[in-house]
């Protein structure tokens, strides 16, 4: 079953990210790249840039930004902010995002999304929708919900749902709703409009602007019929996490995408340049350290999943099971993690000799005693 | 080496930049004769299925694809790629009938059925995280949530092929393997880590 999608939203301008990421563990909060990072391990499903850089000659910092961040970072994500013309969507995709937002553009001029679509593919178009609500004029807006633009402050005259159409007849692929009137409240989501909307497209509609506790998330897929939901300051500044809002919506019955256990602590271990993790065997009876070698991830999972250790053999460039052809097995009895996440310790009960030459440990060597001259 | 076709078909620069972050040498390249000595075959891809086996074709990029696949090398597709490497597709199709894939793997590309989906309120495309049901493909692991953009499915004529399964409206193949040959509806570039260790092990199949 297709899940819904939490994603968190970094407003960025000439570069760095604004309004700050309150990760305790990021060493520079204002750099785009580390707060993906971080919310790409906490378990966004896609990533949303706006960039608020005011000035034509500092974007540029934009398309560098995206560069580096499709370098290290493997989910879908998504910039907006100042696309104007077919050649800011190409630079923007060709840096590596999966898809760009058209804003005001879209509303100055229509055919712009028609335009991209055709290039682009409607995959990668999203139309972001800034909306207020106008209740009591709806001989003006049917809806009851009318287009605004320059962060709210210019209306459109142009009525929400008979927009939302229009950009899905032209080609857009998403929209992203944000009700102006409830952004920056943590009231919740406008679920009026965003139901209205979701319901009368055939493309899904991201909700937006609103959100201050789980239950708004759960509100704004059910009510609001949100194929995704968006927030920005709220992740940012830890209020909540998106760890546990998943697992709230969980519990609630939203399907969402969980990342194995085992898949996830090795997401978040530092690995080498082999992209692996240095392991250290112990004996778990008399404390003895019998080897060093290494582990890959299918090598961590089956032996977190068997209970005997697996290597990865970086020489042969195989996977081994300990002890498969010796019978010299090691069998897991605790695992520790180093204070840099970047190596394993493992307590274990040995078969036989861990060396390959029948010596318990590897480290029979003593080094003064070291003949080196005739190896 | 693992070639990464080139035919102007979405977005490559993903594939080449998570297979080397996970430390793999790879290339996007159009030129035949490096595919042909590579020692493994990524065919990316996104867009229509027409105009993608016309600029295959074009380039004479459809019997190289065909010939590695002979050869017995890893080959890998992705989404539109997968899509191509079956007999043919409803995608563009005309009075002459399907429009014709590559063939490296009996089957035929399907829309989502409107009653099935738009009528019960599931969007078209899909686009999303969506998981992994009754894996046997080598490459994937049961229950991987996995990232789709796609509004067709791939439906090969021997379930034996079948890698894995997903669901959105109908129950489809998510995934297929026959032999030397892989290919994956979603895109396991932007799958996050699970994608990553699927990429990893589609790798360490080049024997060394």
């Amino acid at each position: 079953m297709l899940t819904k999608r939490i994603i968190p939203c970094l407003d960025v301008k000439d570069g760095r990210v604004v309004k700050g990421v309150n990760f305790v563990s990021l060493r520079d909060a204002g750099d785009p790249v580390e707060c993906a990072k971080q919310y790409n391990l906490s378990g966004a499903d896609e990533l949303v840039f706006l960039d608020i850089t005011a000035t034509l000659e500092a974007r540029d910092t934009v398309i560098d930004m995206v560069e580096r961040v499709a370098d290290e970072i493997f989910i879908p994500f998504t910039v907006g902010g100042g696309i104007r013309t077919v050649e800011d969507i190409r630079a923007i995709l060709n840096a590596g995002a999966d898809k760009v937002s058209l804003n005001s553009a879209a509303v100055k001029d229509p055919s712009f999304v028609k335009k991209a679509s055709q290039i682009f593919g409607a995959q990668c178009i999203v139309v972001a929708i800034d909306v207020k609500s106008r209740e009591g004029q709806e001989d003006k807006f049917p809806s009851g919900y009318e287009v605004v633009i320059a962060g709210g402050t210019k209306p459109t005259g142009i009525d929400a749902l008979w927009w939302a159409k229009e950009v899905v007849a032209l080609g857009c692929g998403e929209i992203l709703l944000t009700s102006m009137d409830k952004d920056g409240t943590k009231s919740g989501f406008d679920n009026k409009i965003t139901s209205m909307i979701a319901d009368a497209v055939s493309v899904p509609v991201i909700a937006s602007g609103g959100a201050g506790s789980m239950e708004d998330f759960y509100d704004g897929i059910i009510d609001g019929k949100a194929d995704a939901v968006l927030a920005a300051s709220l992740f940012h500044f830890g209020e909540i996490k998106i760890s546990d809002l998943k697992k709230y919506l969980e519990g609630r019955g939203i399907p969402v995408r969980r990342i194995p256990d085992t898949l996830d602590m090795w997401a978040h271990m530092k690995k080498n340049s082999d992209g692996m993790v240095a392991v250290v065997a112990q004996d778990a009876v008399n404390d003895e350290v019998l080897m060093v070698a290494y582990m890959n991830y299918e090598a961590f999972r089956l032996t977190c999943e068997t209970g005997y250790m697996h290597y990865y053999s970086r020489s042969r460039n195989t996977l081994w099971k300990k002890g498969e052809t010796s019978g010299h097995i090691q069998k897991v009895v605790s695992c520790a993690i180093d204070c840099d996440r970047d190596t394993l310790l493992y307590k274990i009960e040995q078969t036989g000799a861990a060396c390959h030459t029948g010596n318990r440990s590897c480290f029979y060597t003593d080094i003064n005693k070291w003949d080196y001259d005739k190896e | 080496m693992i070639a990464i076709v080139d035919y102007k078909m979405g977005n490559l620069a993903s594939v080449r930049k998570a297979l080397e972050y996970m430390h793999h040498e790879c290339r996007i390249t159009d030129d035949s004769e490096f595919i042909l000595g590579s020692d493994a075959l990524i065919l990316p891809g996104v867009g229509a299925y027409d105009p993608a086996m016309k600029a295959l074709t074009e380039k004479g990029l459809d019997g190289v694809v065909k010939a590695f696949a002979a050869s017995g090398k890893p080959v890998l597709g992705i989404c539109l790629g997968m899509q191509l490497m079956l007999t043919d597709s409803e995608e563009g199709a005309d009075e002459n009938g399907n429009i014709k894939g590559l063939d490296l793997i009996p089957g035929h590309v399907r829309k989502f059925p409107s009653e099935d989906t738009v009528e019960k309120g599931l969007k078209v495309p899909q686009i999303g995280w969506n998981r992994l049901t009754e894996v046997t493909g080598e490459l994937l692991r049961e229950d991987d949530y996995v990232y789709f953009v796609h509004s067709f499915y791939c439906d090969p004529d021997d379930p034996e092929d079948a890698a894995a399964y997903t669901e959105y409206g109908i129950k489809y193949v998510a995934s297929l393997q026959r032999d030397n040959i892989f290919a994956t509806q979603f895109h396991p570039e932007k799958s996050g880590e699970a994608g990553l260790q699927i990429l990893e092990r589609f790798s360490r199949r080049i024997r060394k």
